[in-house]
Order: C-alpha cells, then structure tokens, then sequence
C-alpha cells in the first residue's frame, strides 16, 4: 500500500488510512483493496479537488445505499471536524477557487486537532461493539444523533445474553427445518414438469440423436417471500425485541425476508438486522426511533408499507406477517383501507398478538376486530412454544 | 486542472453529446470506474436514468451495448452460452447421409467448436475486438448462485467452457450493474463494484434534460413542467413518475400546443395519463390537487 502512495505525504496517507479504518468501524464493508485504491487514486491528482476526492471515497468506500446515505456525513466529521458546517459552504459556494483547496501539507498539519475534534477516536471493531453495549461511557459514532431517548431506552431493554442467545439459535433452527421441509415438497410436487429440450437432445448423443430418454426440466424449490411487520410500540415493549431476535435469525436462513418496525411510522430494519453483533444492531434500531413520539398507529404504517414498498415487495405474491398487540390509536378507517388494499397482494397475511397467549384474552379492541376478517391466521406470539408453533403457518408462506 | 477532473469533464461532455445530463459527481464516479477498470453498481429508484446510462455510455464510446436482463431462474445457459444442439444433430445426420465414412470422420471437436457454440450476453461481452458497454439489468432479481458466478466472471474475465477450455477476454468490457434492492446483494458483490446511488435529478438538470430531448418543448414550459412532476415526486404515490414519464408528458403537451400549464388545467387532467401508472394513484389525484400542484408551479 506504501509503495502506491509513495507520492503522498506521509501524515495524509496516514490520515486517510485513518480515515478508511473509521468508516469500517462504523460498518462500512469495504476491504483492504479499497483501501488501497483510495490512496492510488488520490495520489492522482485527486486531492487538488476536494470535491472530487470526496466523490471518488464516496464510490469506492460505499456498497449501499445506507453506506452512501451516511457518507457525507461521516466524510464532514472526519475532514472537517472543526468546521462543521463546510459542506454547506460548498454548496452554497459552488466557485471552487473561492474555497481553500485541500493542500497535502495543510491537511496533514490540521490533522492532530482534527483528530482531537473527530467523533471516531481509533480502536478496533471489538471496542465498538463495547461502546454499544455500554452507550454512557462511550458515544456510538454511527448514531445519526447522540440525543437520548425514551423510546431508545425501550430499544435496548433485552433479555440477558444467555437467553438471546439460545432464542436466535432456536429461530434459526425453526426456519432451517421449514426451509428443508419446503424443498421436500417441491421434489414431491410432480405437476408441471417441464422437458428441458437442451438437456433432451445432450442425452440423445450416446444414442446417436434418438431421444429415447426425456429430461426433465428440475424445478427449483422457490425461495417464499416474506415481510414481517413488527410493532415496536411501548405497549408492545416485552415482546418486539423477542421478535426482533426472531427476524434476525429468519434473516440468516431466508435472503428474502424483509423486516419493518412501526410504531408511529414505518422503518425498513433490515439493514439493522444484519449487524453482526446484538449490541450494534440494538444500537442502530435505537437511532432509527430517534424522536418518534408516543402511539401506534398501525393503519397509517401499513398504509405506508404498501405505499412506499408495495411495487417491490408485492410483485411475487408475498406473504405478510404482522405481528402486533393492535391497540391502535389511528382512526380504524385508515386501518381497514391498508388491509383491504393488502389483501389481495398478499399469498398469506397473518396476525400474530403477543396478547393471544394471555388466559382470558379476546380480540376486543377496535383494530383487532376490524383485522379479524382479513387475516388467514391469527395467532400468539409470546414465548419460544407460539413461535415453534408458528412453523406449519409459515410453511404455508 | 487536475488530470481526474479533466476526464471527468471530457466524459461529462461526452455523455451530453448523447442526449444524457449526468450531474458531476456521476461524472466523477464513471471516470473513476473507467480508470480502475471496475464495474459500476448503480442502485435508485425506476425511472432515474440507470439502464439509459448505460446506453449513453456505449454511445460516447461508439461501441455495442449488451444487456443481460436477470430473472429469478437465470443460468448459464441463457447468460454465459449454450450448444446449439439442434446444428450439431443436423450435422451428424448429414454427414452419416453422405457416406458412412465421414461420419466416422466426424469427431468431437468439429461438433463442439466454435460453429456451434451460442454466444450468451456474458460470453459475447468478453470476446468482442472493441470493448463493449456490459449492462446487467437488476441484478437484485437473479439468484445467489448466479450471482456468486457472475462474481467469478466479472473479477477474472474469463469463462470456462468444459468441451472448449477457458475463454480469456480479449477486451474489458465496461461493465454496469443495476439494482432496484428487492433483495440484499452479497457483500463480496458490492465490494467489487464501485457504488453510485442515483437520485432524481434537480430541478436545473431535468430541465435541462427535458429542453435536450423535446427539443420542441419551451423553456418556460419545460419548467413548470419539471416543476409540476417534481411536486408530484414529494407525493406518497405507488409509482413515482421517473424521467421518462416526464419526457412522455412533455412530449404529449408539445403535441397539444400547450403553452403555460395553468391555462390547461382540463388539458393537464387528460394527460396525466403520462405520469400516473396506477388506479390508486390516480384515484388519490382530484382535480383539486391537481389544481393545488399547478398554482404551486406558477
């Protein structure tokens, strides 16, 4: 890497290795080749245009949107930690001969108060995930904003590791189990076979072109697609990090799942799911209800979901699992608006309500009972049996 | 000017010669891809200009665009290449017509040669003279294991064919993938690609690119009418109108002679047709907010 970057300052090379590491820490998933790159293609003449350094990090260092959606920002904290608000002065300055040029030289002096300044103070990825889990002593850098929350605190209240543990092992062990039963059943599954006329006529050759014997097209096992809704409401509190965990482990085994949270409004978590450690992920599901205010309004997010996610999600008959204890506080017109549009673009539409496992629990409130006639299952979800027992349901999905 | 900017600038210019308004920062990031001889992914909504990129780009290079549309279900055989077995059937049952002897001079090799081999997008890509533009359409849609394949091809260029041995690439071809994220792509995907995420674009280059294909269509016009579907983009709708819409509703206006939106708004209504793709989302657009939308472009 040194050899590439032999033109480079030796601080500056140093800085933007730095740089590099810290968008790692803050789960970007890039590799060492990238690394490399930035510093090749910057010693090209590519720092003398700050904004064409920042856009070719950005292109190389991204691999999503999430990544390239937090770019700037993270890019901003790291160079221009003691002028916040730099980015905004180059757009409102568009001239670049107004604004100072990033100099090798300047930058490698600016760069131990910058780094004093900076919001990523160096450590390995292990010490991230500490700063997660213990959030007082050290701040998280990928939070969008340090600001506490109730609803965060909501976030983070889980059940002890050992339990987690044993719960994700477990929900993976359901879906596996579902997936190879699924895979039984297509083989079982002879109608509609296909002749693969390709195949038929390779197979001919040994009998000089007569083809005595078919092949078959094989069908592949569909992978089903799932959407799983999850209310993380304060009312829902106890259940949706068990749910979350849940997700988590259907993620591993099934590509296609996807997974939003709601209580005021509707966030995709995908993204957060597939963190690689429970603290970051509980971490980022905390920023993301940053500032959501209290209730759940259940209509206006499957409203939202069928909106804004609708044409991807519904295009190959997805199944949609909702899981909530639908105490609604949104009008319940809204609600059975979002389940009639659903209906018929869903395969299978569940319901599942913590609620349901509780001795002497109807389905009383408003938005239960406006559900009740939409949904092909209505079933509980509060300990590791109802979801073991959720099996055969989702192998209908 | 420093030598990036220079060829940023070049094929920013190129690409307008074209017909396609790439804001600088795209700029940047093809130059970069160009440079380093990386495919490209290239994720945002439908309709901002992803697949119509690539067909600028073959244009600016003059080469030949070749695209593999994914599906679920996509294998080799309709990717990379497949025997045309039918020819080679005809051909043994010709030769054994002629005579017993050239059948039995008939060998392996002359049926699995070259004659008979179909090229697949993937294969043709890597053995033309001039190096095309390869665009693989919604990548998202193919399945993992073509995609792990697909990998393999993009970082070696090379495809290996049992009955024929390896294919080397005789050129590199600039390779763009799309993605519409309706699944997570793998990470060793993503960390091959340089990455761009395309938004819709401001309201100048819309402007800019509607004056540049409707060449008929006013400035003035061109305006409020980017204006108009840009309101509409803040929206919740099911479909968002893309850049096409727009241009098919310009071009639908200009037909019309319309002049200035707000003296049409009947007009407006009978066209919307160009923007709106589905029941619900026309059923959420009354005449009112319509009429709310235009005054807000005046």
């Amino acid at each position: 890497m040194n050899a590439t970057a032999s033109h480079l300052d030796h601080d500056l090379a140093a800085r933007i290795t730095g740089f590099v590491r810290a968008l790692r820490e803050n789960g970007f998933r890039h590799g060492l080749q990238e690394s490399a790159d930035v510093l090749r293609t910057l010693g090209e003449g590519g720092l003398l245009e700050p904004r064409l350094a920042r856009w070719r990090m950005r292109s190389l260092l991204c691999g999503s949107h999430r990544e390239w959606k937090t770019f700037d920002e993270l890019y901003d904290h790291y160079w221009f930690a003691t002028r916040r608000r730099s980015r905004l002065r180059e757009t409102v300055q568009p001239a670049a001969s107004e604004r100072r040029p990033v100099d090798p030289g300047e930058l490698a002096q600016a760069a131990p108060d910058a780094a004093r300044g900076a919001p990523v103070p160096p450590g390995s990825a292990d010490t991230a995930d500490e700063a997660a889990q213990d959030r007082d002593g050290a701040p998280l850098q990928a939070l969008p904003s340090r600001a506490e929350s109730l609803e965060r605190r909501d976030f983070r209240r889980l059940h002890d590791a050992a339990e987690q543990r044993a719960m994700e092992a477990l929900a993976e062990r359901v879906a596996r189990r579902m997936r190879r039963r699924l895979g039984a059943r297509l083989r079982r599954h002879h109608r509609g076979l296909k002749i693969d006329l390709a195949g038929t006529l390779r197979g001919a050759l040994p009998t000089a072109g007569e083809p005595l014997r078919l092949v078959l097209r094989r069908r592949r096992p569909r992978q089903p697609r799932l959407a799983l809704v999850i209310d993380v409401s304060a009312s829902m509190n106890p259940y949706a990090m068990f749910m979350l965990r849940f997700a988590r482990g259907l993620c591993t085994v099934f590509p296609r799942l996807r997974v939003f949270a709601f209580h005021t409004r509707l966030v995709d978590i995908g993204d957060c799911l597939h963190e690689p450690t429970g603290p970051r992920m509980a971490a980022r599901l905390a920023a993301l209800s940053e500032g959501w205010s209290g209730g759940t309004r259940i209509g206006p997010s499957l409203e939202t979901l069928l909106m804004r996610y609708g044409r991807e999600l519904f295009r190959g008959r997805t199944s949609l699992i909702v899981v909530s204890d639908g105490l609604d506080t949104a009008e319940p017109a809204v609600l059975e608006g979002a389940l009639q549009a659903l209906r018929p673009r869903c395969r299978r539409l569940y319901w599942l309500n913590p609620l349901l496992g509780r001795d002497g629990y109807a389905p009383r409130a408003r938005a239960m009972q406006l559900a009740l006639p939409y949904l092909d299952a209505f079933a509980p979800a509060h300990d590791l049996a109802s979801l073991i027992a959720l099996e055969p349901l989702l192998r209908r999905c | 000017m420093s030598e990036a900017a220079a060829s940023m600038q070049a094929l920013r210019a190129a690409l307008q010669r074209q017909g396609y308004i790439a804001d600088t920062s795209l700029a940047c990031t093809l130059a970069l891809a160009q440079q380093l001889r990386r495919p490209l992914l290239i994720e945002g909504e439908a309709g901002v200009g992803k697949t119509e990129l690539a067909k600028a780009l073959a244009g600016t290079r003059d080469c030949e665009l070749i695209r593999l549309q994914c599906y679920e279900g996509l294998d080799v055989h309709s990717a990379v290449y497949d025997w045309n077995y039918q020819r080679q059937l005809l051909a043994i049952r010709l030769a054994e017509a002629a005579s017993p002897e050239r059948a039995a001079a008939l060998r392996e090799e002359d049926l699995f040669s070259s004659v008979h081999l179909l090229e697949r997008p993937l294969l043709r890509a890597i053995t033309r003279e001039q190096a095309p533009v390869l665009l693989i359409d919604e990548i998202d849609r193919a399945d993992e294991e073509f995609e792990a394949y697909l990998l393999e091809v993009l970082s070696d260029f090379q495809i290996s064919i049992p009955e024929l041995g390896t294919i080397r690439a005789k050129t590199v071809p600039a390779v763009l993938l799309t993605s519409n994220a309706t699944r997570e792509l793998s990470d060793a995907l993503r960390r091959r690609c340089l990455y761009h995420y395309l938004e819709f674009p401001s309201h100048e280059r819309e402007v800019e690119i509607v004056v540049t294909r409707v060449p008929d269509v006013g400035r003035a016009l061109a305006g409020q009418i980017v204006g108009f579907v840009q309101e509409l983009r803040q929206i919740e709708l099911r479909k968002k109108p893309g850049i096409a819409e727009t241009l098919d509703w310009a071009a639908a206006l200009t037909g019309f002679k319309t002049e200035k939106l707000q003296d049409e708004p009947e007009r407006v209504l009978e066209t919307l047709s160009c923007l709106i793709k589905t029941r619900e989302d026309r059923g959420a657009l009354g005449a009112d907010t319509v009429e709310r939308l235009l005054a807000k472009v005046a």
